[in-house]
C-alpha cells in the first residue's frame, strides 16, 4: 500500500478513534462534585487525538501523489502473513497447547521471512522449531511455574 | 564517617559463604529473567519468595533485592542487541542501544551499559548509606501538587523526543495518553474504556505494550527491508566488548545527571523507574551539543537511562528501610519479604535491626560488583546472536515473545495486545510517527491525571494551590524556562544575525 | 474479636472419613479426602497482602502436617482479581482448589469486571480480621473524635477509590456531620507517604501499616474500629466505646468453588480451626502482620460475604460509579 494512502488511512482512524474517546468521556463525567471526574482527561485528549489528525490528514492530503516513493513494495505482505501466522497460533491454542502451536509457528514465520525454503534453511529451522518450545517450555512452565497452556494432547 | 564504619562491617558480615550462594543466586535469578522479553523483577521475586521464606533472613532479603538490581542489569541486553525491551525500565535502551548495535557496535553499547549500571548502581548505593534520612524526608514533601508540577516538566520533555515531524509526534503522545487510560480509573473507581473485557479492566500492562511497539514492530519493519550484504552485516571484535575507559569519561556528564535524576526520581512514591529514564534521557539530549546523534546510535543514550535505573533502583528502597513505606510495587514485594520473614520495617528499623540493615546494604554492594562480571562474562555468549541470520533468529524471537507475553498475567488476551501493538508499530515506524512519545504518554498520564485530580479533590476544585505551594512553582518556572529556552536561543541567534548584518 | 462456640474435632474428623465425592475427582470410591495436593488460588500477584495470607496459610498446614497432602500456593494475577476468581469458579465441585478472600473479590464484580460474583463461591472459613486504625500526624492538634469534628472540613487518603477507608470516611462524614475530601491512592504506601508528608489529616489504615509509625512517634492513633479494644493499642478507644455503632474489618479467610460437598466444607472448617489455634499461625502471621485473630466458620462467614458486598454496593451507588 502507498504510503500516502496508509498516511491518510491511519489519521482517518485516529479522527474516529478520538470522536470515540470524547463520547465515551461524556458518559463517564466530565466535572464529579465540583473536580475533574473520570471523563475529565479522556475528553481532552480525544479532542487532542482529533485536531491533531485533522492537521495530520490535510498534510497527507496536500502531498503530491508519489511524492514519497514506497520502497518497501509487497514486502510488506510478508508482514500480513506473520501476523495471520501468530493469530491462527494463538486461536489454535486450546487444541494445540504452547508448544505444539509456536512449534510450528517458527518454521511458518521461518519461511515467511526466507521467501521459501532450501535443504540448508530447512536443516536449521526443523531444528530450531522443536528446540526453542521445548526450552521455553522448561523456562516459562517449570522454572518460572506459569500455567501454560496444554492441548488436547496433554502437552 | 561513622556510616562508612557500618557499612564496611555490613560488607564484612556478608562475606560468608551462605550470603554470598544468596547474593548470587538472586542476581543471576534477576540478571536472567529481566533478559526474558517484558519479564522484570516481579517474575523473579515470584520465585524466590516461596523458596526464601524458609531461609535466614539477611539470606533471604539478599537473594530478593539481588532479583530486583540484577534485573536493572539484564534488561538492556534484549534491549541493544534485539530492539526488545527486556523489562520496563529498558525500554529507552533500546533507541540508541539498538541502533549501535545494528551498526556493529553491540559490544560498545553492552559494555556501556555494564558500566553505566554499575556508575548508576554505585550512585544510588553511596546515597543511600549516606544522605537516606535526609532524602526520605525531602520525598515526603511531594504530594500530588508537586507530583502535578513534575508530571507536566516530564512531559513538556516530549518537545525534546519527538520526531522530525512534530504534529505526529504529539499525535503519538495523545495516543499513548489515551492508552494509559484504559482500564479502571484509581481516582473514581470507575471502568473506562474496557469494552467489557475483564483483561482491560486492569489496564494494558506496559511491558506487553512496549515488546509489541518495539520487539515486534522492528521484526516487522526489518523483514520488508531488502536483507543486508554480507560486507554490511554487523561485525565485531571481542576487543570491543572490554569495556573502554575512554566512553566512559565521555559520557561522564550523562552518568552522571542519569543517576542523580534516577535517584530523585527513585524515592518518590509510586513513580517508578521507567519515568526515570525517560527523563534522563530527554535531559541527555537536551544537554547534548549533538541532539540529532540521539535515536541513531549515540552512547550517552545508552548511558543514561541505565545509570538512571539501577540509581532508582536503590532509591526506591529507601522509603522502605528509613520510613517503612513501599514506594513501588517491587518494594512492595520486598517489604512483604522483610514481613515474612519476622522483621517489621518502619521508622525504627534502622535503630532496632541495625546489623540486619547493614549487612543487607553490604550485600548490596557484593551484588553489584558481582553483577559488572557476570555481565561482562555473558556479553559474548549474548552477542553472538547477531550472527544468527533473520529467517532463523525471528522466529525464534516470535516464539520467546509469545511464551514471556503469555506470563505476564498468564493471559491470552496479551498475545493479542501484543500483535496490535506489533502492527501499531511497523505502521508508525513506516509513516513517521514516534514511538517515544507514545510510551511517555503511557507511563506519565496515569501519574499526571491522579496528581491533578488528587491535588483538586483535596484543593476542593481550587486551582490556585498549584501556585501556592513552593516546589511546585518552581518546577513549573523551571518547565517554563525549558520550554522558552529555544525560542528565546532562536531570537538572540536572529537578533545576532540581524544586528551583525546591520553594522 | 468474633467469638464462635468450639466444635468437637472429631465428629468433624470422622464426616471427613465418610465422604464420598463426585465421581470424577475421586481416585477410588472409598478414597479417604484429601488424596493429591490442593492448590490454593491466589487471585493477585506474589508478595501483596492476599498472597502472605495464603501463604502463611500453607505454610501452617504444611509445616504442621495438618493434611495428608501438601497445599500449594498458585498466583493468577491480573484483572483485579478478576481472572483468579474466574478461574476458581470453574473448578466447580472441585475440592482440590481453594482461593483466598480479598476487597477485589466483592468489588470487582460490582463494577461489571468479573463475571463471576460471591455467589459463584462456597465459604470455607475465615482465620483472621484486619481492622482499621484512624492515625493523624504525631503533631497534630487532634486528640480526640470531637477534635475531628471541630475541623469541620478534612482530608484523608486511601488506597482505591472501593475501600473500606473511603467507606469510614463516608460513615464518618455522617455520624460527625462535616466534610471529608476522599483523596484515593494507588497503594497503602503511597496513602501512608502522604500523611507522613502532611498531605492529608487523617488515614484510615491497617494495624500492620500503621503500628509501626505510631511506635516511632510519627503517627497518633485516634480510634480504632474493633469491637473491643485492640491489645497493641490498650489506650486507644473504639468507636463503640465512644457511641458509635461502627466496626469495620476486613476478614481473611478460604473459599472454594460451588458445588463441593458439605463434608469438604466442614473439613476445611476443621483445618482452618487448627491452624488459627496453632502457635505457628499466631507466631508468623498474627504477630507479624499485626492481625486480630478471628476463627469464623462456614457460615457465617457466608453471611458476612452477604453483607460486605452490599456495603461495597450501597457505597459504589453513593459514589455514583453503578447505577
Amino acid at each position: 500500500m502507498p504510503v500516502r494512502i496508509l498516511d491518510i488511512l491511519v489519521a482517518l482512524c485516529l479522527i474516529a478513534l478520538g470522536v470515540h474517546i470524547v463520547w465515551m468521556s461524556i458518559g463517564y463525567g466530565y466535572i464529579v462534585r465540583n473536580v475533574p471526574g473520570p471523563g475529565f482527561f479522556p475528553f481532552w485528549v480525544g479532542l487532542g487525538i482529533v485536531l491533531l489528525s485533522v492537521l495530520n490528514l490535510w498534510k497527507a492530503l496536500r502531498l503530491e501523489r508519489g511524492e514519497r516513493r514506497d520502497r518497501e513494495g509487497w514486502a510488506a505482505l510478508r508482514v500480513v502473513g506473520i501476523v495471520l501466522a501468530m493469530s491462527l497460533a494463538i486461536l489454535a491454542l486450546p487444541w494445540l497447547g504452547m508448544i505444539l502451536a509456536t512449534g510450528l509457528l517458527i518454521p511458518v514465520v521461518g519461511i515467511i521471512i526466507n521467501g521459501g525454503v532450501d535443504r540448508a534453511f530447512a536443516l536449521r529451522i526443523v531444528p530450531a522449531a522443536v528446540l526453542m518450545p521445548i526450552a521455553c517450555y522448561y523456562v516459562f512452565g517449570r522454572f518460572l511455574n506459569v500455567p501454560l497452556i496444554t492441548g488436547v494432547f496433554g502437552i | 564517617m561513622e556510616t562508612l564504619g557500618f557499612l564496611m562491617a555490613g560488607i564484612g558480615a556478608a562475606m560468608q559463604p551462605g550470603i554470598l550462594l544468596a547474593i548470587l543466586v538472586g542476581v543471576v535469578i534477576g540478571l536472567f529473567i529481566s533478559v526474558l522479553p517484558g519479564l522484570g523483577p516481579a517474575a523473579g521475586v515470584a520465585i524466590l519468595l516461596p523458596v526464601v521464606v524458609g531461609l535466614d533472613g539477611t539470606m533471604a532479603m539478599a537473594a530478593l533485592a539481588g532479583v530486583y538490581y540484577g534485573g536493572m542489569y539484564g534488561g538492556a541486553v534484549t534491549s541493544i542487541l534485539l530492539g526488545i525491551p527486556g523489562d520496563a525500565p529498558s525500554v529507552m535502551t533500546v533507541l540508541d542501544g539498538h541502533p549501535m548495535a545494528q551498526q556493529g557496535r553491540a559490544g560498545d553499547a553492552l559494555s556501556m551499559n555494564v558500566l553505566a549500571s554499575f556508575f548508576g548502581g554505585l550512585f544510588g548505593l553511596v546515597m543511600l548509606v549516606g544522605v537516606a534520612y535526609q532524602v526520605a524526608r525531602f520525598a515526603l514533601a511531594f504530594g500530588p501538587t508537586e507530583m502535578t508540577a513534575l508530571m507536566v516538566m516530564a512531559l513538556s520533555l516530549v518537545s525534546v523526543l519527538g520526531g522530525k515531524d512534530a504534529l505526529k509526534g504529539f499525535a503519538a503522545l495523545a495516543l499513548g495518553l489515551w492508552i494509559g487510560m484504559v482500564g479502571l480509573d484509581v481516582i473514581g473507581g470507575f471502568p473506562r474504556y474496557h469494552y467489557g473485557s475483564m483483561h482491560l479492566l486492569s489496564g494494558l500492562e506496559f511491558s506487553v505494550i512496549a515488546v509489541g511497539l518495539f520487539g515486534l514492530g522492528q521484526i516487522f519493519a526489518a523483514i520488508t527491508q531488502p536483507p543486508l550484504q554480507d560486507s554490511q552485516k554487523i561485525r565485531y571484535t571481542f576487543r570491543s566488548l572490554i569495556p573502554n575507559p575512554r566512553e566512559l569519561i565521555r559520557c561522564r556528564w550523562d552518568l552522571l545527571r542519569g543517576s542523580v535524576i534516577g535517584f530523585v526520581v527513585g524515592i518518590l512514591p509510586g513513580v517508578g523507574a521507567t519515568a526515570s529514564t525517560m527523563l534522563s534521557y530527554a535531559v541527555a539530549k537536551r544537554f547534548s551539543r549533538t541532539p540529532e546523534r540521539f535515536g541513531k546510535g549515540a552512547i550517552e543514550g545508552v548511558a543514561a537511562p541505565e545509570a538512571a535505573n539501577n540509581s532508582a533502583s536503590y532509591a526506591a528502597m529507601i522509603p522502605l528501610f528509613t520510613l517503612g513505606i513501599p514506594g513501588s510495587a517491587t518494594t512492595a514485594v520486598l517489604m512483604g519479604g522483610l514481613l515474612m520473614i519476622g522483621l517489621q520495617p518502619g521508622p525504627q528499623m534502622f535503630q532496632q535491626h541495625s546489623e540486619f540493615v547493614w549487612t543487607l546494604f553490604g550485600t548490596f554492594y557484593i551484588g553489584n560488583v558481582a553483577l559488572v562480571f557476570l555481565t561482562i562474562l555473558l556479553i559474548p555468549v549474548l552477542a553472538s546472536i547477531v550472527f544468527v541470520s533473520r529467517a532463523l533468529l525471528f522466529p525464534m524471537i516470535i516464539c520467546v515473545v509469545m511464551f514471556a507475553v503469555f506470563s505476564i498475567g498468564y493471559s491470552v488476551a496479551n498475545l493479542w495486545i501484543v500483535i496490535v501493538f506489533g502492527v501499531l508499530g511497523y505502521v508508525m515506524l513506516r509513516l513517521d510517527y514516534p514511538a517515544v512519545p507514545l510510551i511517555l504518554g503511557v507511563v506519565l498520564g496515569p501519574l499526571l491525571e491522579r496528581a491533578v485530580r488528587r491535588t483538586l479533590i483535596a484543593s476542593q476544585g481550587d486551582m490556585m494551590v498549584f501556585l501556592q505551594r513552593p516546589i511546585a512553582l518552581t518546577l513549573f518556572v523551571l518547565t517554563a524556562l525549558f520550554l522558552l529556552a529555544p525560542l528565546a536561543k532562536r531570537g538572540l541567534a536572529a537578533f545576532a544575525r540581524h544586528r551583525n548584518a546591520g553594522s | 474479636m468474633v467469638k464462635t462456640p468450639r466444635r468437637p474435632g472429631t465428629a468433624i474428623a470422622a464426616l471427613a472419613t465418610a465422604a464420598v465425592f463426585s465421581a470424577g475427582f475421586a481416585t477410588g470410591a472409598a478414597a479417604e479426602y484429601p488424596t493429591r495436593d490442593i492448590t490454593m488460588i491466589v487471585p493477585f500477584a506474589a508478595g501483596g497482602g492476599s498472597d502472605v495470607v495464603a501463604r502463611n496459610i500453607a505454610n501452617v498446614i504444611n509445616g504442621l502436617g495438618l493434611l495428608p497432602v501438601t497445599v500449594i500456593v498458585e498466583n493468577r494475577p491480573g484483572g483485579s482479581g478478576a481472572i483468579g476468581y474466574s478461574y476458581l469458579a470453574q473448578q466447580e465441585g472441585n475440592p482440590y482448589y481453594v482461593g483466598t478472600v480479598s476487597a477485589g473479590f466483592y468489588t470487582t464484580p460490582l463494577t461489571g469486571g468479573s463475571p463471576v460474583t460471591y455467589r459463584d463461591f462456597t465459604p470455607l472459613a475465615a482465620i483472621a480480621t484486619d481492622p482499621f486504625v484512624l492515625a493523624v500526624a504525631a503533631e497534630s492538634d487532634i486528640h480526640t473524635l470531637e477534635d475531628l469534628q471541630a475541623q469541620g472540613s478534612l482530608v484523608t487518603g486511601t488506597s482505591g477509590a472501593v475501600s473500606d477507608p473511603t467507606m469510614l470516611a463516608h460513615i464518618l462524614e455522617d455520624i460527625l456531620d462535616i466534610s471529608i475530601q476522599v483523596v484515593p491512592y494507588d497503594s497503602g504506601g503511597e496513602v501512608l507517604s502522604a500523611q507522613l508528608g502532611g498531605h492529608t489529616d487523617f488515614i484510615f489504615l491497617n494495624p500492620s501499616e500503621i503500628l509501626p509509625q505510631v511506635e516511632a512517634g510519627e503517627l497518633r492513633a485516634v480510634v480504632v474500629t474493633t469491637e473491643e479494644r485492640m491489645s497493641r493499642l490498650p489506650e486507644v478507644p473504639t468507636m463503640l466505646e465512644l457511641g458509635h455503632d461502627v466496626t469495620v474489618q476486613q476478614l481473611r479467610g478460604l473459599l472454594a468453588p460451588q458445588g463441593v460437598s458439605d463434608e469438604v466444607v466442614a473439613f476445611w472448617e476443621d483445618i482452618l480451626e487448627q491452624v488459627a489455634d496453632s502457635d505457628m499461625w499466631r507466631e508468623q502471621y498474627l504477630d507479624r502482620f499485626l492481625t486480630e485473630p478471628a476463627f469464623l466458620p462456614s457460615e457465617p462467614f457466608g453471611e458476612s460475604w452477604i453483607a460486605t458486598s452490599d456495603q461495597y454496593e450501597a457505597l459504589m451507588r453513593d459514589l455514583g460509579i453503578i447505577d
